[in-house]
């Protein structure tokens, strides 16, 4: 959540121009806000269905070749439906999201005027 | 005539030695008026500007427009208020880089429920031919010239068919010539019943203003009505505009 957040921060003081524009034209701090929420859910989204794909394909033939070369007879993955599936994308989802709707603040604090003077 | 704009004993610092950027400024801005005002760097006027537009909250004072009290509203009816009556036009960079000049014009009216998005494509399109630069909708803001871009900004600001359009040093960053087709469009408008409150400290620009309004240290040191003077003699109204600038020591 802290990398997610401080990303996130980063990002926003990038685009503090085009924020500070948008705002004039009247734009308000919770839609300039939606759109970073969507942007990380996009990413987030996209990054845990690679995630499943690859774990459920490839996975299982790396992670077997790595320990064989350790010198591990067999290996195999044991499936847990419900972590995979619901507990792992939430642990990554739920902060994600709670660091996107965190920097609504830091979106407030643009001051329009002075912002878009520079 | 009509007032659209009144503000009441406006007060803003910015530093902590408490030095004030406006300093008991009260004014009004009649409808369908051409306000220009000028100043020297540091003299409060873009604040003013600001502060008229309900963007940056005075630390005193009131501001109505059209009998709303814009300067103590919460976020969003601010934003809302911003979005349907006024438009806005910066200095030529304040448009968006990942977007086209298209889209740049159609942002300030992305959720408006009124028309459907062909409406408003067709909307941006006219206003597109109206400011001259039809046929550079799809360029990037990097692939067209100082002038065309300040034309974008305006078609930007014309979008929403604001009654005030506030205007920050529009020419600011462009040629002489520019400047002044620029400013004949902010003419054009003007006549169609748009109140413009325009800020500039080139007295070639205020020129083509009814009144302008001289700021000094965050005060209002002067206020000329320039609208007796004829429309067709612009050598004329520039000079005048300059002897009254050097008559106020801006």
């Amino acid at each position: 959540m802290l990398v997610t957040w401080l990303s996130l921060r980063l990002l926003v003081g990038k685009e503090t121009h085009s924020l500070a524009i948008m705002k004039a034209i009247g734009f308000t701090a919770d839609e300039l806000t939606c759109q970073y929420i969507v942007r990380v859910s996009i990413i987030v989204l996209l990054s845990l269905s690679a995630g499943l794909l690859l774990s459920n394909t490839l996975g299982e033939l790396l992670a077997g070749a790595l320990l064989r070369s350790f010198g591990s007879a067999a290996f195999s993955f044991k499936q847990n439906i419900f972590f995979a599936f619901t507990a792992a994308p939430l642990i990554i989802l739920v902060p994600s999201l709670g660091s996107a709707l965190l920097i609504k603040t830091k979106i407030r604090s643009i001051t329009t005027a002075q912002s878009i003077r520079v | 005539m009509e007032i659209i704009i009144e503000a009441k004993n406006l007060n803003k610092t910015y530093n902590a030695k408490g030095e004030k950027v406006l300093n008991n400024v009260s004014l009004e801005i009649q409808k369908g008026s051409f306000t220009v005002i000028m100043g020297p760097s540091g003299s409060g006027k873009s604040t003013l500007l600001y502060t008229l537009s309900g963007m940056e909250m005075p630390d005193a004072g009131t501001v109505t427009m059209m009998g709303k009290k814009i300067s103590s509203l919460p976020e969003k009816q601010s934003a809302l208020i911003r979005r349907e009556t006024m438009g806005f036009v910066f200095q030529q960079t304040a448009l968006l880089k990942n977007l086209n000049l298209l889209d740049n014009v159609l942002l300030p009216v992305w959720d408006a429920k009124k028309n459907s998005l062909p409406e408003k494509k067709q909307r941006a399109l006219d206003l597109f031919a109206k400011t001259g630069i039809q046929g550079l909708e799809s360029r990037m803001i990097n692939e067209v010239s100082g002038g065309q871009l300040q034309r974008a900004g305006i078609c930007r600001a014309l979008m929403g068919n604001p009654d005030v359009i506030f205007c920050d040093e529009p020419t600011g960053a462009l040629n002489s010539a520019s400047a002044q087709e620029c400013m004949a469009l902010f003419y054009s408008i003007n006549q169609e019943g748009k109140t413009i409150i325009l800020v500039t400290h080139d007295a070639s620009v205020a020129s083509w203003a009814d009144r302008i309004l001289f700021m000094r240290d965050g005060v209002i040191v002067g206020d000329e009505d320039l609208s007796r003077l004829r429309r067709d003699n612009l050598e004329i109204r520039a000079e005048t505009a300059m002897n009254l600038s050097k008559q106020y020591k801006i």
